[in-house]
């Protein structure tokens, strides 16, 4: 058997061995998404004071169980698929050591038994965080040591694809812009899993008492982990953006310097976002702060926007040229919605940029951080980005994954087509409503909020009662639509059609398959930029400048706001 | 018409052969270990090594 396929829809070489890497990536990150997403239905309905389902030793576990399965376990075993699939399979190359990326693989997936054990059998009750002095058993810490070596073993190999594909001229030119970004992912991943050792392995050798290590230094170098690793998900989630766009709709490549660039500046400042889960912490001083939150977070921010323009501008110009030409939002009329990636695609983008972007770049400025900070605003803002941002992408993507990895055809494809609705409809009631709750000084990371149990009741205003169970509400939506999402996956994968070798019969029925696969957008031809005739004042993009000026007033108004409730604390003169 | 799609290699536009040298930036964006060179250097030295200063520099606090 050759070591190569032939991918007969996309006429992609694909090395064998990325086939199969990609597809136990892929199975591992649904299966822990299985687990956080029971643990997420726990925690929401104990959170909803109404229910208060669990004890508080079971809720802090479960806290725990979802918080590593998700922003660890789902999201970085995704992402190794990702990796191989932006190198290998999009550059036509082969993967030079098998061998080391099956042994990362298996490291990976021992270090989460590892932790889940842990977990599971009460043992590492410490919250995604794991701030010392909470200590959990040795064993949690090492699985995670483990799984870290094994994801930064994939990172390197990585590498390795791209020096290999250009070695053997497996491309010409510079890479494309979706191995660009996932190039990006792979370099911060590398910075988060440094600093991941880094502070790893001297926590694992305290719960074993054999050092000291001090609660504030853990603080500084765990967040060069713990939000970096959010850093890879944004660089990921941008490239499977640009890739579902052009799979869906034929979407262009504005400029390719202004892209290119905008990742770089991720490369660059974003891992210093990092700073902003440190801005009440009395240990650092206030130029650290200022210049790690400020200067340079906001240079990451710039490169959010430009991608939050070039993406959906790309996308209207792709179909602008194939002749959706009417008025301001024809192109998006015309737009494939009932395709489950493309409206992934579009939720990803909107949710991210309005809710999670906008709270994010907010609670990074230190003054606002105060009233912020420790609130359900920030769990508001994180289940804005990484949820109905990267996972809805992700599993946007997933939808091409099954026929074009798996070759099988989608299973309940009219379920499929409403996944993506259901589950961005929660989140954004979830997610919005955590942060009004938060608003209203409601904390995170809390059992029960009536303080039943404790020397003093804080009141609360009588609407977080009503928005807490608007949140819960949402978040069950939410959890709907990620459980349609996993059983589609599951026996599209297992049992689904499997398409037929050379394609034929593709498009017969078209019932199982996306609209980019059965019908894919047309290459484009010299005349259709010529059709497009001259620009208008809004330039060749004119839906999308509307769109991204209705962005900045939002951003105006929230910042504006935001100020507002902080001259209600803080009086001045 | 070459406008170019995220998935595949960005080539040289129509015109700009073989010929034409590439141009320095780009040559600068292509090189993927400057970049992960560029992304650990910048980190560690302003987000850690500066945070490790400001705690290690913090004096004791007095005890009562």
């Amino acid at each position: 058997m050759s070591a190569f396929r032939t991918c007969p829809t996309t006429g992609l070489q694909v090395h064998r061995t990325a086939d199969q890497l990609i597809k136990a990536n892929a199975v591992v990150a649904t299966v822990a998404l299985l687990v956080g997403g029971i643990a997420a239905l726990l925690v929401l309905l104990t959170r909803w004071e109404a229910v208060l389902l669990l004890e508080a030793d079971m809720f802090y576990r479960m806290l725990t169980i979802h918080g590593m399965n998700m922003l660890i376990f789902f999201i970085i075993f995704f992402e190794m698929a990702v990796l191989y699939f932006a190198s290998a399979v999009l550059l036509n190359c082969r993967i030079p050591a098998p061998k080391t990326g099956w042994v990362a693989f298996v490291l990976m997936v021992v270090g989460t038994l590892m932790v889940e054990w842990t977990m599971w059998t009460g043992r590492a009750d410490v919250l995604f965080t794991s701030y010392v002095p909470l200590r959990a058993h040795p064993l949690f810490y090492l699985g995670v040591i483990l799984f870290a070596v094994g994801a930064l073993t994939v990172v390197g190999h990585f590498f390795a694809i791209i020096t290999v594909a250009r070695k053997e001229k497996a491309y010409e030119g510079s890479l494309p812009l979706v191995t660009y970004g996932a190039l990006t992912a792979a370099a911060i991943a590398a910075v988060t899993l440094l600093h991941g050792a880094i502070i790893y392995i001297p926590t694992f050798l305290w719960s074993l008492d054999l050092m000291h290590v001090d609660a504030q230094m853990y603080r500084l170098i765990w967040w060069g982990l713990g939000h970096s690793s959010q850093q890879i998900n944004v660089a990921a989630m941008v490239s499977i953006w640009y890739l579902l766009g052009a799979l869906t709709v034929g979407s262009v490549v504005l400029n390719e310097k202004v892209s290119r660039t905008a990742f770089v500046l991720y490369v660059l400042f974003i891992s210093m976002a990092s700073a902003h889960h440190l801005l009440v912490d009395p240990g650092m001083g206030p130029s650290w702060k200022v210049w790690n939150t400020s200067y340079f977070m906001y240079m990451a921010v710039l490169a959010s926007m430009i991608h939050g323009f070039t993406v959906p501008a790309g996308t209207e110009l792709g179909m602008r040229l194939r002749g959706a030409t009417q008025g301001l939002f024809g192109w998006l009329k015309r737009a494939p919605w009932g395709d489950p990636g493309f409206s992934s695609l579009a939720f990803s983008i909107v949710v991210f940029g309005f809710v999670g972007g906008i709270t994010g770049v907010t609670f990074g400025t230190e003054q606002i951080n105060i009233i912020a900070h420790n609130t359900l605003r920030i769990p508001g803002h994180f289940h804005a980005t990484v949820v109905s941002g990267t996972a809805m992408a992700f599993m946007g993507i997933t939808y091409y994954v099954i026929p074009l990895i798996f070759r099988r055809e989608i299973a309940f494809y009219r379920l499929a087509k409403i996944q993506p609705y259901l589950f961005a409809i929660g989140m954004l009631i979830f997610s919005m409503a955590m942060t009004f709750a938060g608003t209203f000084g409601v904390p995170r990371r809390h059992w029960d909020i009536g303080f039943n149990q404790a020397l003093f009741q804080p009141e609360f205003s009588p609407a977080v009662n009503l928005i807490i169970g608007v949140m819960a509400v949402g978040g069950l939506i939410a959890i709907v639509g990620g459980a349609i999402y996993i059983v589609v996956t599951v026996v599209s994968v297992f049992f689904g059609k499997k398409m037929a070798a050379d394609d034929s019969g593709l498009g017969a029925t078209g019932r199982g398959l996306p609209p980019g696969i059965t019908n894919p957008p047309r290459p484009l031809k010299p005349e259709d930029k010529e059709a497009l005739g001259p620009s208008g004042r809004l330039g060749p993009v004119p839906g999308t400048m509307v769109l991204v000026l209705i962005f900045l007033a939002a951003f105006i108004m929230y910042y504006f706001v935001n100020w507002m409730l902080l001259s209600f604390l803080w009086e001045v003169g | 018409m070459s406008e170019p799609s995220p998935a595949s290699s960005s080539q040289a536009p129509p015109g700009r052969g073989g010929d034409l040298p590439v141009p320095r930036m780009q040559r600068l964006y292509d090189s993927p270990f400057l970049l992960l060179a560029a992304c650990i250097v910048v980190m560690f030295v302003f987000f850690t090594a500066w945070g490790v200063f400001e705690i290690m520099s913090l004096e004791p606090a007095p005890l009562p």
